[in-house]
C-alpha cells in the first residue's frame, strides 16, 4: 500500500501582510463599463437624440449671443447726432421688443429646457444599462464570486452605482458642459464666464443630483426585482404612476402633491437651482427638495438592506 | 384540433396555480390596487359634496387605470409567457413532447390573461365604488349613469385582455418584448393614441374608447384631449376591432413560435 | 432495418462559430457514448437530433423521421437536457405528471409512471417536494426521470451524471445498461470516459465539431496503426525478459523503468500485439522471468481519446 505523503516544501504560508488597496470598487466599475460599452447599437439609439440635442442647443445658444452682441453694438442715434428721432424712435422700440425673444434664449433657460427635454432620454440609457447591475449578479450567483474577494458591500455598491452614474452624466453633464463651453466661447471677451461662472458649479449639481436621484431609482428596481426585465418595468412603471398619483392628488387634494411626481420635483429643483421663476412649475421648490431628500434615502435605504441579504439568500 | 386543446388546456391549469403562487402576481395585485387606493384618498380627503367630479373619475379610472395599470399589469404577467421558459430553459422540455407548439403560447397566455382580466375588474369596480359613494340622492342621478359604470368595468377587462395578447405574441416574436412593450404602451399608444389624427385609429385605445362612450357621447367633453379626438367608432366594431387585434395577435405569436428555433445558452 | 440515428453532411453554425461540420454516420442502436473534449459539438449534436434546433446544412433522420418540431416522434424520444432548468416551484412527481399528461396518458396512468420512474431513481421519498429544495444530484435524477417515464424507444442523453455522486453515478449507468438490454436504445454524451467504457463499447467521437471516430472501441484502436500499441509488463528479471523480447520484430521498443510500487516494469512498444502476445506466452513458458502482471496499457478510450484528439 502506498504512504501518503506531504510536500510542505512547496506550499509556503503566507507571512506577509495584504496591501490595502483603497479603491477596491474601481476595477467593479471599469470592468461593468467596458462591458457595457460593447452594446453599441443601445449606445447609438439612446445617445444619438443626447446628440442632435446638444447641437441644436448649442447653435441656438450661438446665435443668440451673437444676435445679443450685434445688438448691443446698435446705437440708436447712430454717428449722427442730427439724426431723424423718428427713425431713433423705431430703432430703440424694435430692440426693446426683440429684447424679451433673447432673454428666453439666454444660456440659463436653454440649459433648463435641456435637462427638461434629456430627462427622459437620461433616464431610459440609465435603465438599459442599469437595470441588470444586481439582479443579473444574484441570478447568475455571481454576488458569490464577488463576496469571496475582500470587499464590502460599499465597495461594490459603489462600483455598481458608477456604471449608472456615467451613462446618466454622459447624457446630461456632458452635453451640457458642451453648451457652457459655446457659450463662453462665443461670448466677447469672455463676457458669459465673468458673469455667469456659477453656472457652470449649478450644472454639475443639478447633473449630479439627476443622477443620483435616477439610479437610485434604477439600482432599487434592479435590488428587488428577480431579473432585468422587471426591474425595467419596475422602473418605469414607477415613474410613470408616481406621476398620475401626484397629478391627480395635486389637482384634486392638495397642490403640494405634485412634489411626488419625481420627474415633476426634479423641475422644481432645476428651476431653483438656477433661480428661474417657478411659474412653470407644478411643485413647490421646498416640497420638491424634501420629496427628492426621502426618496433617495428609502431607495438607498433598500438597497443597502438588499445587498446585505445578498450573502444570505444564495 | 383536440390534441391542440387538450394540450392547452393541461398547460393552462398547470400555469394558472404557479401564476397565482408567483411572486409577480403580488407585484400585479399591488398595481391593481393603486387605482383603488387612489381613489380612497380622493374620496376620502377631497371632501366633495356627491359623487367625485367626473374629470376626477376619468383622471383616475381612464386615465391612470385604463392607459397605465391595465397595460403594465398585463406586461408584468402576460409579457413573459414564452420569454420566462425560453430565459429559464425548460423551453426544451415542451418542445420535446408530442403537443403542437401553438398550444404552449394558447395555456400559457390563459394562465396568465385570466388573472389579469379578473384582477383589473374587479379593481375598476372598486375604484368606480370608491368615487361613486354619493352624498345626496340627487346628486347620483348627475352622475355617471349605471350602464357606463358597467362598460367602464368591461372596458378595463377588455383592454387587459388584449394587451396581455399583443404581449404574449410580442414574446414570441421578439427579441426584447417587455421593451418593445413599454416602449408600445407609453410612446405608441400612449402618445400617439392622443394625437389628432387618424393615427389613433392604429391604437387599442381608441376602440376602447369608442366601445366605452359609446352609448354616452355627450361625456367625451370631459376628456382631456376632448378636442382631439376623433369620430369614434360604434361599439359593436369596437368589440369586433378588438377581438381581432386579439386574435390576430395570438395567432400571429403562435405561428412564429411553432416555427422558431430557439438556441438556448447552455 | 432503420438506423435509428443518420445524419449526412451534418453541420450547424452559430454566426462564425462552428458548431458541427460534415458529420456524416449511422447509429443502428444499443447503447451508444457520444465523446469529446469541451466545446466539440456534442450538446450541439444531441440538440439537432432532438430537434431543438435545425441544421445549417445536411440532413438528420431520427428513426426515419426529420426530428424538428416532429410532434408523433417524441412519443418515441426522450430527452434528458444538459441545462439544469426545472419549474423550481413544482415537485418532482408534478413536473413529470403533466409532461406525461401532455405525452398523452390518463391521469391515472400519467400517475403511475411518474412515481415508477422517480422510484427508478431512487426519488421516491422525495417526489412531493418542491423542486427549489432538492440538491443538483436529485435535481439531475428528476431531468433523467422525465425522459424515460414514457418508454420512450430512444433515449438521448445530454451529460447525465452531471452532478451525481459516484453510487449515483452507478445506479444511472446500471439504468442505461438494463434499458439497452430490454431494447431501449440509448445515446449518451459523457466527459467521463471510463464510465463510457464500462457501460459500451460503441462511441462516437467528436473533436472540433467534426466527427473524429465511431464503432466498436477495439476496432476504434485498431485502426490507429500509426500508434503501436503499449503493453507494460511487471516482472521480476525485467531487464532479462526486455533482452529477449527486443529481438524480436514485433517488438519495436522496450523501456525498463519502475511502477509506484518499485517493481520492476518494461513498456513495450508493438505494432502487431496479436503476435506480440503469442511470443509472449512462448518466451514466458520457455523460462522464468517471475512475469507478475501484463496490461495493455493504452486499448482504453482515454488512451484512444488522446491520440485522435491530439
Amino acid at each position: 500500500m502506498t504512504k501518503a505523503e506531504a510536500h510542505l516544501e512547496v506550499y509556503r504560508r503566507f507571512e506577509g501582510s495584504l496591501r490595502e488597496y483603497p479603491l477596491r470598487f474601481w476595477p467593479i466599475w471599469t470592468t461593468g463599463l467596458r462591458t457595457a460599452l460593447k452594446q453599441r447599437k443601445a449606445l447609438a439609439l439612446l445617445y444619438a437624440p443626447a446628440l442632435i440635442a446638444t447641437v441644436i442647443f448649442s447653435f441656438i445658444v450661438y446665435l443668440a449671443l451673437m444676435a445679443q452682441q450685434a445688438i448691443q453694438q446698435q446705437n440708436p442715434f447712430g454717428n449722427d447726432p442730427n439724426a431723424d428721432l423718428s427713425e431713433v424712435m423705431v430703432k430703440q422700440a424694435a430692440l426693446q421688443m426683440v429684447q424679451p425673444g433673447l432673454k428666453m434664449l439666454e444660456v440659463v433657460r436653454q440649459i433648463v429646457g435641456f435637462n427638461q427635454l434629456m430627462g427622459l432620454f437620461s433616464f431610459l440609457a440609465v435603465v438599459w444599462f442599469g437595470s441588470g447591475l444586481f439582479c443579473d449578479d444574484r441570478k447568475a450567483g455571481a454576488h458569490q464570486l464577488y463576496f469571496a474577494r475582500p470587499i464590502t458591500r460599499l465597495d461594490y455598491f459603489s462600483g455598481k452605482f458608477l456604471i449608472a452614474a456615467f451613462f446618466s452624466l454622459l447624457a446630461m453633464l456632458v452635453p451640457v458642459l458642451v453648451i457652457c463651453i459655446v457659450a463662453s466661447v462665443t461670448s466677447e471677451d469672455w463676457v458669459f464666464v465673468k458673469e455667469q461662472w456659477d453656472v457652470f458649479p449649478r450644472a454639475i449639481a443639478f447633473s449630479c443630483l439627476w443622477t443620483v436621484v435616477i439610479v437610485s431609482l434604477v439600482l432599487l428596481c434592479s435590488s428587488v426585482a428577480p431579473r432585468r426585465v422587471f426591474a425595467m418595468i419596475g422602473a418605469v412603471g414607477f415613474l410613470m404612476i408616481g406621476e398620475s398619483f401626484a397629478a391627480v392628488l395635486g389637482q384634486v387634494v392638495n397642490p403640494r402633491f405634485f412634489a411626488l411626481g419625481l420627474m415633476n420635483s426634479l423641475h422644481a429643483v432645476c428651476l431653483d437651482l438656477f433661480n428661474q421663476p417657478a411659474e412653470h412649475s407644478q411643485a413647490a421648490a421646498g416640497d420638491a427638495w424634501l420629496a427628492i431628500g426621502v426618496f433617495v434615502a428609502l431607495a438607498l435605504g433598500v438597497i443597502a438592506l438588499r445587498l446585505k441579504r445578498l450573502e444570505v439568500v444564495a | 384540433m383536440k390534441p391542440f386543446l387538450h394540450a392547452a388546456g393541461l398547460l393552462f391549469r398547470a400555469h394558472l396555480w404557479r401564476t397565482l403562487r408567483a411572486r409577480r402576481s403580488l407585484v400585479a395585485a399591488a398595481l391593481a390596487l393603486l387605482p383603488v387606493i387612489l381613489a380612497t384618498i380622493v374620496s376620502q380627503v377631497a371632501r366633495f359634496e356627491g359623487p367625485a367630479p367626473i374629470e376626477v373619475v376619468f383622471s383616475i379610472a381612464w386615465y391612470f387605470h385604463v392607459q397605465t395599470i391595465v397595460p403594465l399589469v398585463a406586461l408584468v404577467l402576460a409579457g413573459g409567457v414564452v420569454a420566462e421558459e425560453i430565459e429559464d430553459r425548460t423551453i426544451t422540455y415542451l418542445f420535446t413532447r408530442p403537443i403542437p407548439r401553438a398550444s404552449i403560447l394558447l395555456g400559457r397566455w390563459l394562465a396568465a390573461a385570466i388573472p389579469v382580466v379578473v384582477l383589473l375588474g374587479l379593481s375598476s369596480a372598486a375604484v368606480i365604488a370608491l368615487l361613486g359613494r354619493a352624498g345626496s340622492a340627487e346628486h347620483t342621478a348627475e352622475w355617471l349613469p349605471d350602464g357606463f359604470r358597467t362598460r367602464l368595468v368591461v372596458t378595463v377587462m377588455m383592454g387587459a385582455a388584449v394587451y396581455s395578447a399583443i404581449f404574449a405574441a410580442a414574446g414570441a416574436l421578439l427579441k426584447h418584448p417587455i421593451l418593445v412593450g413599454l416602449a408600445y404602451t407609453f410612446v405608441f399608444e400612449g402618445f400617439l393614441g392622443n394625437l389628432p389624427g387618424s393615427n389613433q385609429k392604429a391604437t387599442v385605445i381608441y376602440y376602447l374608447k369608442s366601445f366605452l362612450f359609446a352609448k354616452n357621447p355627450e361625456l367625451t367633453g370631459d376628456l382631456r384631449e376632448a378636442f382631439f379626438t376623433v369620430s369614434l367608432a360604434s361599439a359593436g366594431s369596437a368589440v369586433r376591432a378588438l377581438l381581432l387585434i386579439l386574435v390576430i395577435g395570438l395567432a400571429l405569436g403562435a405561428w412564429r413560435f411553432s416555427r422558431r428555433e430557439y438556441v438556448l445558452a447552455a | 432495418m432503420t438506423s435509428v440515428l443518420a445524419c449526412h453532411e451534418l453541420g450547424r453554425y452559430y454566426g462564425q462559430v462552428v458548431g458541427l461540420n460534415e458529420v456524416t454516420t449511422e447509429v443502428q442502436g444499443g447503447v451508444v457514448g457520444l465523446v469529446g473534449p469541451n466545446g466539440a459539438g456534442k450538446s450541439t449534436f444531441l440538440r439537432l437530433i432532438v430537434g431543438e434546433i435545425r441544421p445549417s446544412r445536411g440532413t438528420v433522420r431520427v428513426l426515419g423521421e426529420d426530428p424538428f418540431a416532429n410532434r408523433e416522434l417524441y412519443r418515441r424520444i426522450g430527452f434528458c437536457p444538459q441545462q439544469d432548468a426545472l419549474y423550481e416551484d413544482m415537485s418532482a412527481f408534478e413536473i413529470l405528471r403533466l409532461y406525461l399528461r401532455l405525452g398523452g396518458f390518463s391521469p391515472k396512468d400519467a400517475r403511475a409512471r411518474a412515481e415508477h420512474a422517480l422510484a427508478r431513481l431512487n426519488m421516491t421519498e422525495r417526489m412531493h417536494r418542491r423542486v427549489s429544495t432538492y440538491s443538483k444530484g436529485m435535481r439531475q435524477r428528476v431531468r433523467i426521470a422525465q425522459a424515460i417515464a414514457h418508454e420512450p424507444e430512444f433515449l438521448v442523453l445530454d451529460e447525465p451524471m452531471t452532478g451525481l455522486d459516484p453510487l449515483g453515478r452507478r445506479e444511472v449507468l446500471e439504468l442505461f445498461r438494463i434499458l439497452g438490454a430490454n431494447g431501449t436504445h440509448v445515446l449518451f454524451s459523457s466527459h467521463i470516459l471510463y464510465e463510457v467504457e464500462h457501460l459500451t463499447a460503441e462511441i462516437v467521437l467528436l473533436h472540433r465539431g467534426r466527427l473524429l471516430a465511431k464503432g466498436a472501441l477495439p476496432d476504434v484502436r485498431a485502426l490507429l496503426s500509426r500508434h503501436p500499441r503499449r503493453v507494460e509488463i511487471i516482472a521480476r528479471r525485467a531487464r532479462d525478459l526486455a533482452r529477449v523480447l527486443i529481438s524480436h520484430e514485433e517488438v519495436l521498443s522496450v523501456r525498463v523503468g519502475t511502477n509506484q510500487e518499485r517493481e520492476e516494469q518494461l513498456s513495450v512498444e508493438t505494432r502487431a500485439v496479436g503476435p506480440f502476445f503469442r511470443r509472449l506466452n512462448a518466451v514466458a513458458a520457455g523460462e522464468r522471468f517471475g512475469i507478475g502482471a501484463v496490461r495493455s496499457a493504452d486499448a482504453n478510450l482515454e488512451a484512444v481519446f488522446d491520440y485522435l484528439v491530439q
